[in-house]
This record gives C-alpha cells, structure tokens and sequence, in this order.
C-alpha cells in the first residue's frame, strides 16, 4: 500500500502537476524543518512545543493525503495536548521513518511525470 | 482545469481579493495558487503579524487563516479585525486541522464568519470561499445603500432647517404687521392674542385707523400654509392700507374694498385664495359696515343680550371676478364689544373627532362677559386648546377682542 495517494493529491490540485511539483518541492525543504522542531520538543519534554510542531506537519500532510503519516502525527499532537511527550517520543522513531518514505515516494511520483 | 468558480456568481467578483494567512507554507501555497488560478487577487502571509500589517493596508475582501499559529494565532487575528469599523465588511475564514465544536463555537464568537477544515475538498474550499465573497459583496451593498441614506437625511435635515428659518424669519414679519395692544382710537380699547401656528398659517388681522373718520378693522386668512400663505397674506395687508385704500378704491366702504380686492387677487394656479371679513367703523356716529367674504370672522357681544356673528354668505375673494360683497351695518353702543378672530381659534378637534366650534366660543364670550377683554380671550383659547388635548393649534389662531368704553 503506498504511503500517499497520488490521485486524491492530485485531484485536490485540480489535477495541476505543476503545482503539484512545486508543493514536493516545497514540502521536501520545509517537512525537514518540521520533523527537526518536533524532535527538539521532545528531546525537552516540551508538550506544546510537540503539539505545535506535529500540527504544522499534519498541514503540510493533508495536502498529500498520507493517511499514515498523518495518523502518527495526529496521535503526537494528541498526546502533547494531554502534557504525556514520553508516550510522544516512542512515535518519534516511526514519524520519521513513515517521512523518509513519503518524501521518497513523492520524489518519485514527480520524476515519473504525467501519469498515463 | 475546472471552470473558475466565482466568476458567474452573483454578487461575487473575480476581482474580489483574498489574503491567506498560515505558517504552513505548503497548505499555503496550495491554496494560493488555487485561487490565482480562479481570478482572484490573492495575498499570502505567513503568520499573524504579517497577516494584520497586509490586513490593515490592502484591506481584502477575504481572510482565510489558519487557526494554530505561532504569536497571533487565527483567533487574536479574527478580534483584531473586528476591532476595526474600516473592516467591517471583510469576511474571515478559519482555517483548522479539527473540527471540534467548542472550537468552532469559540472561533465565530471571537469574530470569525466561517470555518474550514484543512483536508476540506476543493470543491467544498471554493463553494466557501464564494460563499463568503458574496456575503461581503451582500455587506457592502447595505454599507453603501447606508451611507446613501445618511448622506440624503443630512440633506432632507439641512433642507428642513432652512425651511424652519423661513418659517420663523416669516412669522417674525407678520407679527411686526400686528397693531399695538391700547387704544387704537379714543373710547375704544383693543387686546388680542395672535397665535401663528407652526407650520404658519395665512391668518392676519389689523385694527388701524382709516382717515380722520374710520377705525378700520379686517381679519384674513390666505388659504394654504406656509411661507407662501404668509406673503400673500402680506400682501393683502399692503392693499388695505389706508392709502392704498383711497387711491385704489375712492372710499372705506367695506362692499367697495371686498369688490376691489377680489379683483386684485384672483384665485392662484395652485388654487389658493382669501378669505375677508372687514369693517369700518365710523366714529362720528359709532356705526358699523362689515362685510364678510366666505370669513366667519366676528361677533358682536352686547351685555346681557344674545351675540350676533357678523356674517353673510358671500364667496371668499377671487373666486369670480365680478362679484358683489353685500354690507352689514350696525350701531356699536357702549360697552359693546365686538370679537374678530381666525376660524383656527374655534376649528380645533377633539381626540374624538368633535368639532368644538363657534357655539361654544360664543358661549364662552357669554359666559365671561364681565370679565377683561384679556381674560375673556385668555379663557376661549385655553378651553379651546383643553377641548383639542394639544398645547399648539393646528392653524393659527387669532382672537382680538374691542370694547367701546366711552
């Protein structure tokens, strides 16, 4: 099963691969930043610094509608907001896993062009 | 590529534009070029405080702003906003990962107008966004349709105003036409009280001398209110003036001065008209000549007797040019006393619609002949006003009381 569905992000472009290009492009340098702030947070024990982070990420997510993904950093977010980052950080190791997998994924799906 | 979605929407407009505000820069950007691609001029920031430094100078149409942001977040945002009149017709869109209730609820009371979620279709993102840019076109339209609406009432009370001043400049005229309260003649003394009512009647009187031999006495009423019934009303009082009177007329005949006066002053365009009663009082042997055109203006009191209206039925002036006023005449004796006064004295009405009427005027003269020609003109208009449950009169209202004393 892939880690993002290429049609429901396409469709929510109106099927613009232009922009959608752009939006990878955009994603690729800024998710980083991202997955960065939310480590950070966790490493302090900071929850709202958890909350904020994993928030920012889950926009950028729904625009690619990766579903996984954006479940872990959701379940993140939530249990920032109930002040439990420990439980956080055992997540820490799949949202990054599940980001290299996508960042990959839609690095591809962009290189292979206009689907058929 | 879909049809642009707001250009055939009514009161929508292509022109319409938006600023997008949200520290997510790949939601954003999505959503920008999005709505570029539809028409829209579409503005982007990427937090709150650059969201209200680009609100405050382009005043946009539309806001779409992400609720979560760092410093000012979508809420403080949307208050900011609300905070300022000038605004007051842009519509904000908060953006939110969730769809809580209590946020919802929380985000429309801090002056948010919609809400949007991030994962939201695009169908449903522009049926929203059209949405919310019709209403701020629907908004604007009453803001305008307003501020007509102030503009014309500031004009309908400047107008007002002028004409008031009018009214009050005329009013303050007509009354420097009124004789001196006294004696206007030896062995007759005069009291009246004028009442102009506020929207000026044409109502007039005078009492003045007519030669060595007559005291000339004339109630009128120019028909109409206003500015214009109180210049013609003017105007009539020039022509009774005493040497008008003898150059125009030859004499102070009160038949020959209806006669001549209802040549002069024809009935308007407008319909407007005189009425007269007039008399001439010849001293020498304290006889009477009146004559009364269409006027229901005076009454003779005598002490212990019954009074008499000084009235015939002839047409008020400038109805037909060659009409003939016919004379009374009678003997003033001492102690007599004779009331002229505008129908607006006794033509008052009930909160009933009852007239109270020149009977019960003239029972009141009756009843309060022993009493000063003050008091008994004080007490008619106060039972007239008591009878009408209003301190104004309607139209004005005019009683002048004379006594022969000697």
């Amino acid at each position: 099963m892939s880690i993002f569905d290429l049609d429901q992000a396409l469709t929510r472009v109106d099927g613009d691969r232009g922009l959608f290009a752009d939006l990878v492009d955009m994603f690729l340098r800024e998710s980083p930043k991202d997955v960065g702030a939310l480590r950070a947070a966790l490493h302090r024990g900071d929850s709202r610094g958890v909350v904020s982070a994993a928030h920012k990420l889950k926009g950028s997510l729904m625009q690619f509608c990766a579903d996984s993904v954006l479940a872990t950093a959701q379940r993140m977010e939530e249990l920032g907001r109930s002040d439990e980052a420990g439980a956080a950080a055992a997540l820490m190791v799949t949202v990054e896993t599940q980001m290299l997998e996508l960042q990959d994924a839609l690095r591809r799906a962009v290189d292979a062009g206009p689907k058929s | 590529m879909p049809e642009a979605a707001g250009l055939n929407v009514p009161g929508s407009s292509v022109c319409a534009s938006i600023l997008v505000i949200d520290d997510e820069p790949v939601a954003r950007l999505s959503l920008v070029r999005r709505l570029k691609r539809l028409g829209y001029d579409v503005h982007e920031a990427e937090n709150g405080m650059e969201g209200l430094d680009a609100v405050r100078h382009m005043r946009p149409d539309l806001i779409i702003v992400d609720w979560m942001m760092p410093e000012i977040d979508g809420p403080t945002l949307c208050e900011a906003v609300r905070a300022e009149p000038s605004l007051a017709t842009t519509q904000i869109i908060m953006m939110t990962a969730h769809d809580r209730p209590e946020q919802i609820a929380e985000g429309l009371a801090r002056g948010a107008d919609d809400f949007l979620s991030k994962a939201a279709s695009i169908q449903e993102t522009m049926a929203r966004v059209q949405a919310a840019l019709r209403t701020h076109a629907l908004v604007r339209q009453l803001e305008n349709t307003r501020d007509h609406l102030d503009r014309s009432n500031q004009a309908l009370i400047a107008k007002q105003e002028m004409l008031e001043q009018d009214l009050t400049s005329s009013a303050r005229f007509i009354e420097s036409l009124l004789p001196e309260e006294g004696h206007p003649v030896p062995g007759v003394i005069m009291a009246y009280q004028y009442l102009p009512s506020l929207a000026l009647g044409g109502d007039l009187f005078g009492v003045t001398t007519w030669g060595k031999e007559h005291l000339g006495l004339y109630m009128l009423d120019a028909s109409g209110h206003g500015v214009s019934a109180a210049l013609r009303a003017a105007a009539m009082v020039s022509f009774l003036h005493p040497e008008n009177l003898l150059r125009v007329v030859g004499s102070y005949d009160p038949a020959a001065i209806a006669a001549e006066a209802n040549r002069r002053f024809p009935m308007t365009r407008e319909g407007d008209y005189f009425t007269l009663w007039i008399g001439a009082l010849h001293l020498p042997t304290w006889t009477l000549s009146s004559v009364s055109a269409g006027h229901a203006g005076a009454i003779l009191c005598r002490p212990g007797q019954v009074s008499t209206w000084l009235t015939q039925s002839n047409t008020p002036l400038g109805f037909m040019s060659d009409a003939t006023f016919a004379s009374l005449t009678c003997t003033i004796q001492v102690h007599d006393r004779l009331y002229m006064m505008s129908d607006g004295v006794y033509e008052t009405i009930s909160p009933g619609r009852q007239l109270w009427g020149r009977e019960r005027l003239q029972q009141v003269l009756e009843r309060e002949a022993g009493k000063s020609l003050h008091a008994v003109i004080g007490r008619c208009l106060d039972e007239s006003r008591t009878w009408q449950e209003a301190q104004h009169f309607g139209d004005d209202a005019a009683l002048v009381g004379l006594e022969r004393i000697s």
